[in-house]
């Protein structure tokens, strides 16, 4: 367990457990804050011929919601987090396979979708595939007076004008992934991309926090 | 993914333990694995284990209007959904057998035996009542899932409240949580499934892991012909309301009586819990505590690929060179400062392929001797 | 040509992006030529067919009355709904909507929602008792990429050229009236407008191509385009980025006036197309 508060720009307090899950292959969940994620990952898998890919191992993500019926917008955060996981995984080396990522949602208090993309790159650690870098989401608001936050609480997202999410590579701090609601300036967007980008480092200590401690644990 | 079949040697090693006394992980016949509950931010959501097994369930309601034949009672509809999550060899979205099988018998646990007040669920007749959709979730398949569905499904409905609701005229206001009390479920009685497998044709064991559940299914050679689940529900009045066999027919009626009788005992315990569970959440409620599934994050399961993953540990096998070197390991353990699991008094030992490898830092060959030491009980 | 094309797509498409030109001729930040006509359809209260290059879309608004949500009084309803039908491209099945349908419907429905063009309450005609549902329904005729920058300049094309008949609602007797003579024009503020972009891992850089057609989509990922930037007015209202190959911070930049320098162009298409229709 590793608890983090840091202090030039304070994300919310990240908790973590890897391997929550024993039948699946690497699993996590992660606490940021209120908003709690599970993820599973279960690959290479053998899979049917129609859906196999001769490049690259066929990705799959499915996002369970915590009750009701599955809606469009779970549709959509499952392509998010495919197409950034794509970039992420280094496919190639398992051809005609297949990679399920599955999410389970525990706990929505805002941030719900980095905190999965968060997760299910903690997951994906825990299961050993091979990744082409780490992926970091950070996300921030714009409250009415015009100041950025990073990583906002859930009030200040509901009051909010614009958020802004952002999802870094570990290797040149690139943007991978990006989206955000409401209706915002250009000089605003630059900035939040700037601090979002300072901030996801903490994200990346956190993960080697993480991974170092489990591998003294089995070490 | 297929399934991974159970091989013909593993087959005959449970069994032989099996018939000889013993069980994979050390437990007795009667034993059960460790129950834990543990409840979210919302009223109606929880997380039950069961060992490894893990569960989720989360109620939620709406105002719908009622069935015709029914026009002064509540819905109840259950759900249940066995993802690729529980084990690599399920499919996402798709209904299968074991599907339809855990919801058929958790509709008849909680529907059937008419446990909730549905009539309670009514607001105005033949027009709006309560529909309670109970949404369970398979996180982790270790065996025995319907116990631990059963239990995931029974706390959170006890758990569950609505919001509360007043009628102006032909207007109905439904309050939020904060501007009234929202109100508990009715519960008339608290029923709760539990698994025996039968092995041969009068061994009967209590919550059966996945490999037991595997192997007790499928027929080793001919002599060997008995073999099932039997799923129990009972209530805490010790009445039965569900049983259900699969597998092959059974020889003896004694041991369905045998299996009512131990069922009505743990079924009791198993309550028991969940009501002190439950209660023990809402005076922490009170006390305004913040209650949220992020408590369950510890570090205990980093562990997993040492000690949880080698749940399996045989009774009177005991070797000092063994325990010193766990010892040390602790030791290791602790200058990380990480919480130390109090050692067990069985020793851990590896069987499987996977684990052998961190088997054999710890000591030298070890499990060859277990086996001898099994095989000539 | 066409064979190397079929059998060798990779080496055919990165061939063309080291010379600097793009498999259509075009430079990397050119668009393709667009014809946009309003109310090409007659059976829908408002319409709009937009041609960007190869990409066929075409928008139609329905209306409906109805009882406002419980929650919402004084809101009424915009329900858009996108449509990838088999005949716009073998990539797509028939049945229900696709995961990718899906999803363009969820980014445009966003972009619509962050711009806040329409005011919901303005579709509301009684509190509590009625209100006007737009149904628009965006189908696509033929599938080229860049699928978002069309479904959102028809749909706004559409929900500018939109009025709204006279209804009168008589509270006593429930009675409704609709006057469809009298028409109240839609008050739509602002004109958010879309910009696709892919990004393409060349050996030593990454390059942006604006207005990606299909094949070139496939090339750099293969589910749609890689980046979506909309411009509202000089206010960015939506940044997309779905995974793919990434980009520094300069280029980042650069594609940002990009899009805002296309946004113009757009704009300027969408209200000459109004002016040209009102003006007949």
């Amino acid at each position: 367990m590793v608890e983090e508060d840091l202090k030039d720009f304070k994300l919310k307090p990240m908790k973590c457990e890897l391997n929550f899950l024993n039948k699946s292959d690497g699993s996590a969940i992660l606490a940021q804050g209120e908003t709690v994620v599970l993820v599973s990952v279960n690959g290479p898998l053998d899979i049917k011929s129609t859906s196999q890919n001769m490049e690259k191992a066929t990705l799959e993500v499915i996002f369970s919601s915590k009750g009701g019926k599955p809606t469009v917008s779970d549709r959509f955060k499952e392509n998010v987090i495919r197409q950034t996981c794509e970039t992420a995984i280094f496919g190639c080396l398992y051809p005609r396979t297949g990679i399920t990522i599955t999410i389970q949602e525990l706990e929505d208090y805002g941030g719900l979708l980095p905190t999965t993309i968060n997760c299910t790159c903690l997951a994906l650690l825990n299961s050993g595939l091979a990744m082409r870098h780490v992926v970091a989401a950070v996300g921030c608001a714009l409250d009415e007076a015009g100041n950025l936050i990073i990583d906002p609480t859930n009030d200040q997202i509901q009051t909010a004008t614009a958020t802004m999410y952002f999802v870094f590579d570990s290797r040149e701090k690139n943007l991978v992934t990006g989206f955000s609601t409401g209706t915002f300036g250009e000089g605003v967007y630059d900035e939040a991309l700037e601090r979002c980008r300072a901030a996801s480092d903490l994200v990346f200590n956190f993960y080697r926090d993480i991974v170092a401690s489990y591998c003294n644990v089995i070490g | 993914m297929k399934e991974t079949i159970v091989s013909n040697s593993e087959k005959a090693f449970v069994q032989k333990l099996i018939t000889s006394g013993h069980r994979l992980d050390g437990r007795t016949y009667k034993e059960t694995r460790n129950h834990q509950i543990s409840f979210g931010s919302d009223y109606g959501s929880c997380i039950a284990s069961l060992g490894e097994t893990k569960v989720m369930a989360q109620v939620s309601c709406e105002v719908v209007q009622p069935k015709q034949i029914r026009p002064n009672e509540g819905i109840l509809y259950i759900n249940v959904e066995v993802g690729p999550m529980a084990a690599p060899q399920f499919e996402a979205n798709r209904q299968s057998d074991l599907t339809v099988y855990l919801n058929r018998l958790l509709e008849k646990c909680y529907k059937d035996s008419k446990c909730i007040d549905l009539e309670s669920l009514c607001i105005v007749v033949e027009e709006k009542v309560w529909s309670i959709r109970v949404d369970v979730k398979i996180l982790n398949h270790d065996g025995n899932l319907i116990e631990c569905a059963s239990i995931a499904t029974l706390a959170s409905l006890a758990h569950f409240k609505r919001p509360d609701v007043t009628r102006a005229g032909d207007k109905v206001i439904i309050h939020t949580m904060t501007e009234k009390d929202p109100i508990p479920t009715v519960l008339y009685h608290y029923p709760v499934c539990l698994t025996f497998a039968i092995f041969g044709s009068d061994i009967l064991i209590s919550d059966p892991s996945y490999i037991e559940e595997a192997v007790c299914m499928s027929v080793v050679d001919e002599d060997n012909v008995g073999g099932g689940l039997l799923v129990v529900g009972i209530n805490q009045y010790k009445e039965p309301c569900l049983l259900d066999l699969t597998g092959a027919a059974i020889h003896s009626v004694n041991i369905v009586h045998k299996a009512i009788l131990s069922a009505s005992e743990r079924g009791k315990l198993i309550i028991d819990i969940v009501k002190k569970s439950i209660i023990s959440d809402d005076t922490l409620r009170q006390k305004r505590a913040r209650i949220n599934y992020k408590d369950i994050i510890t570090n205990e399961h980093r562990q997993s690929l040492i000690r949880k993953e080698l749940s399996i540990r045989l009774k009177n096998f005991n070797t000092n060179e063994l325990k010193q070197e766990s010892e040390e390991e602790m030791d290791q353990d602790d200058d990380d400062d990480v919480k130390i699991i109090e050692p067990s008094k069985y020793d851990i030992v590896a069987t499987l392929p996977k684990t052998a490898e961190i088997n054999a830092k710890t000591g030298k060959s070890a499990w060859i001797e277990i086996s001898s030491d099994s095989e000539v009980e | 040509m066409e064979e190397y094309k079929v059998l060798q797509p990779f080496k055919y498409f990165n061939d063309h992006i080291s010379v600097n030109v793009r498999p259509d001729g075009r430079k990397f930040d050119q668009q393709r030529s667009i014809k946009l006509n309003a109310n090409s359809v007659n059976t829908a209260d408002a319409s709009s067919l937009i041609k960007c290059g190869k990409t066929s879309v075409v928008c139609g608004i329905s209306l409906e009355l109805a009882t406002p949500k419980a929650e919402e009084p004084d809101n009424g309803f915009l329900v858009t709904n996108v449509e990838l039908l088999p005949l716009c491209s073998s990539k797509f099945k028939p049945g229900p909507p696709s995961d990718y349908a899906q999803v363009v419907n969820n980014t445009v429905n966003d972009i619509l929602k962050n711009s806040k063009c329409i005011d919901l309450k303005d579709l509301c005609i009684v509190s509590d008792k009625l209100a006007w549902v737009l149904y628009c329904d965006i189908a696509c005729l033929e599938y080229d990429g860049s699928i978002i920058d069309a479904c959102l300049a028809t749909l706004m094309t559409s929900l500018k050229t939109l009025s709204l008949p006279h209804v009168i609602y008589d509270i006593e007797t429930e009675e409704i009236k609709v006057d469809v003579n009298i028409r109240h024009p839609l008050k739509v503020t602002g004109l958010p407008v879309a910009t696709s972009f892919v990004i393409y891992q060349s050996p030593d850089s990454n390059v942006a191509l604006m207005d990606p057609t299909s094949f070139e989509e496939e090339m750099c990922g293969g589910n749609g385009a890689n980046l979506v930037v909309c411009w509202n007015q000089g206010l960015l209202c939506g940044i997309h980025k779905f995974g793919g190959a990434t980009l520094g911070t300069d280029g980042h930049k650069k594609l940002l006036n990009v899009a805002k320098e296309r946004s113009k162009t757009i704009e300027e298409v969408i209200n000459t197309c109004i002016a040209n229709e009102t003006s007949e």
